[in-house]
C-alpha cells in the first residue's frame, strides 16, 4: 500500500483526457493514446493510495468503522486504488491487522 | 436544543442540505444530547464519575448547562429518544454516537478502553461526510482566499491541509504536531504542504498570515503559553480563525472528541476569554452550535508615545 502521484490533464496535441500515474525517475509523461511526450508541470497532480494486494482479515474490527467508510474502503480494494484522505484510515487498519497487504 | 438558525443557514447551507435540511440537522444534534445522557447515566450509576477525566467533565459541563443534570450529577430532566434523521449525513453523525456508544462509556471513562479502538474512530471521524463538509463550510464562514502563509498547530493526520489546499493556493502551509508518527502520515496525504513534528509552536520560527485553529484547542496542554507562542508568529493584523466544539454545543460530539485524547474542556466564553488574552475578537460567527466560530486577528503594535517636552 502506498501514496502515488498522479497526473490528470488534457493531451496537447489529441486533446483527450489525461490521468497518467508518476514512475519515480522518469520525468516525462506520455499521452497513453497518442504517445505524445508532454511536460507534466502544467498538470494537476492528484495523490492516490495504490493498494495492491489488500483484504480484510479481521472483519469484527472492520465493523467498527462508519458504513459510509466500510463501503469506502471495500470499493477501494476492489479497484486497487483509494482516495488520499483514506491513507491515515488505511494505514491504521493495516497496522491493527484488519487489512493484511501482501 | 437551542440552535441558532440564522448562522447556521447563513454559514453551513451545504452542511444543512446535505444532511437533508434543518429539521434533519436538529434530529442529529438531539441524539447527540440523548446519547450524552445515556452516557453520564450510565458512568454515574457506576460510580466511574471522575471530574478530572476531560471526557466525564465534558459529559458534565455540557449537562449541566443544558440543565439535564444538577450540580451533583443527579438527572434533573429526561431527554426523550429522539426521531432517527433520515438524512444521509445526519444518519452518519448519529452513527458516529453509536459507534462510540459501541465502545462502553464506563470503559472509557475509566480509562480500560482499548486505545486502537479510539484512533480507528478519531480516523474514521475526520472522514466521515459530515465532518469534511463542516470544515468546508468553516473555511468558506472565515472568508479565507488565496496568497496566505497559513500555520496549522496540532496539525494530526492532515486532514485540514488537505481540505485547505483543495479549495485555495496558499504561499506557504505549515502544520505541526507533538506525534511524529502523526507528522509522517500527514507528509504524505499532503505532499505540497510542510509538515514538523514539534511540541509546540514555541519551538518554531516565521511570520504566518493565518492560523487555522478548527477543533484545535483541546489538544493544548498549556493554552495560554501555546496562544503567545502562536501569536509571536502571526504577522499584526493576521488572522485566527477558531472552530472549536464547547461544552454548550453538541455534548456527544464533544465527549466523543475528547476521549480522543483532549487535554481540557471549554465553554465558549472560555474560548473567547482564553485567546482574547492575545487577540482581539474580530467577528463571532456562532456562538455555540453546531461550534463555537469566530475570527480573531492579532492587534497592531500601538504606535511610540510622543515624548513630552
Amino acid at each position: 500500500m502506498k501514496l502515488v502521484k498522479v497526473f490528470k490533464g488534457v493531451c496537447p496535441k489529441c486533446g483527450s483526457p489525461l490521468t497518467v500515474e508518476e514512475v519515480p525517475g522518469v520525468k516525462e509523461v506520455r499521452c497513453p493514446r497518442c504517445n505524445f511526450s508532454i511536460d507534466p508541470s502544467g498538470f494537476t497532480i492528484d495523490v492516490v493510495v495504490r493498494l495492491g494486494d489488500c483484504e480484510i482479515r479481521d472483519w469484527e474490527r472492520f465493523g467498527q468503522l462508519s458504513s459510509t467508510n466500510q463501503e469506502r474502503v471495500l470499493q477501494a480494494l476492489e479497484s486497487g486504488l483509494a482516495p488520499r484522505e483514506l491513507y491515515p484510515l488505511l494505514l491504521k487498519l493495516k497496522e491493527m491487522g484488519v487489512l493484511i497487504c501482501t | 436544543m437551542y440552535l441558532e438558525f440564522r448562522s447556521v443557514l447563513k454559514y453551513f447551507r451545504d452542511y444543512v442540505e446535505a444532511s437533508g435540511g434543518i429539521s434533519e440537522v436538529k434530529k442529529g444534534f438531539d441524539w447527540s444530547v440523548w446519547y450524552a445522557a445515556k452516557w453520564w447515566l450510565e458512568i454515574h450509576s457506576a460510580g466511574a464519575v471522575n471530574l478530572k477525566k476531560p471526557f466525564v467533565k465534558a459529559l458534565y459541563l455540557s449537562l449541566l448547562a443544558m440543565r439535564i443534570i444538577d450540580e451533583d450529577g443527579n438527572i434533573h430532566k429526561e431527554v426523550k429518544k429522539p426521531e432517527l434523521p433520515k438524512g444521509l449525513y445526519a444518519r452518519e453523525w448519529v452513527e458516529m454516537h453509536q459507534l462510540f456508544d459501541e465502545l462502553g462509556a464506563v470503559k472509557v471513562a475509566r480509562d480500560e478502553v482499548d486505545r486502537n479502538s479510539l484512533d480507528l474512530l478519531f480516523s474514521d471521524i475526520q472522514v466521515m461526510g459530515w465532518h469534511r463538509l463542516m470544515v468546508n463550510a468553516f473555511l468558506n464562514a472565515f472568508g479565507e482566499s488565496d496568497g496566505h502563509a497559513v500555520l496549522e498547530p496540532f496539525s494530526r493526520e492532515g486532514h485540514l491541509a488537505q481540505l485547505y489546499l483543495e479549495s485555495y493556493k496558499p504561499a506557504a502551509y505549515l502544520g505541526y504536531d507533538p506525534n511524529p508518527s502523526l507528522v509522517e502520515v500527514a507528509k504524505q496525504v499532503v505532499p505540497n504542504a510542510t509538515f514538523v513534528a514539534a511540541p509546540s509552536a514555541c519551538q518554531l520560527s516565521g511570520q504566518f498570515d493565518v492560523v487555522l485553529l478548527v477543533e484545535k484547542l483541546q489538544w493544548m496542554a498549556d493554552p495560554v503559553r501555546e496562544l503567545d507562542c502562536i501569536s509571536k508568529l502571526l504577522k499584526p493584523g493576521g488572522k485566527l480563525y477558531v472552530a472549536q466544539p464547547v461544552a454548550d454545543s453538541t455534548p456527544g460530539y464533544l465527549a466523543i472528541l475528547t476521549a480522543m485524547g483532549a487535554q481540557h474542556v471549554y465553554t465558549w466564553t472560555e474560548v473567547e476569554q482564553l485567546i482574547g488574552i492575545r487577540f482581539a475578537l474580530e467577528k463571532r460567527l456562532v456562538k455555540t452550535i453546531p461550534f463555537y466560530v469566530a475570527i480573531f486577528a492579532k492587534p497592531h503594535p500601538r504606535p511610540a508615545r510622543e515624548t513630552l517636552r
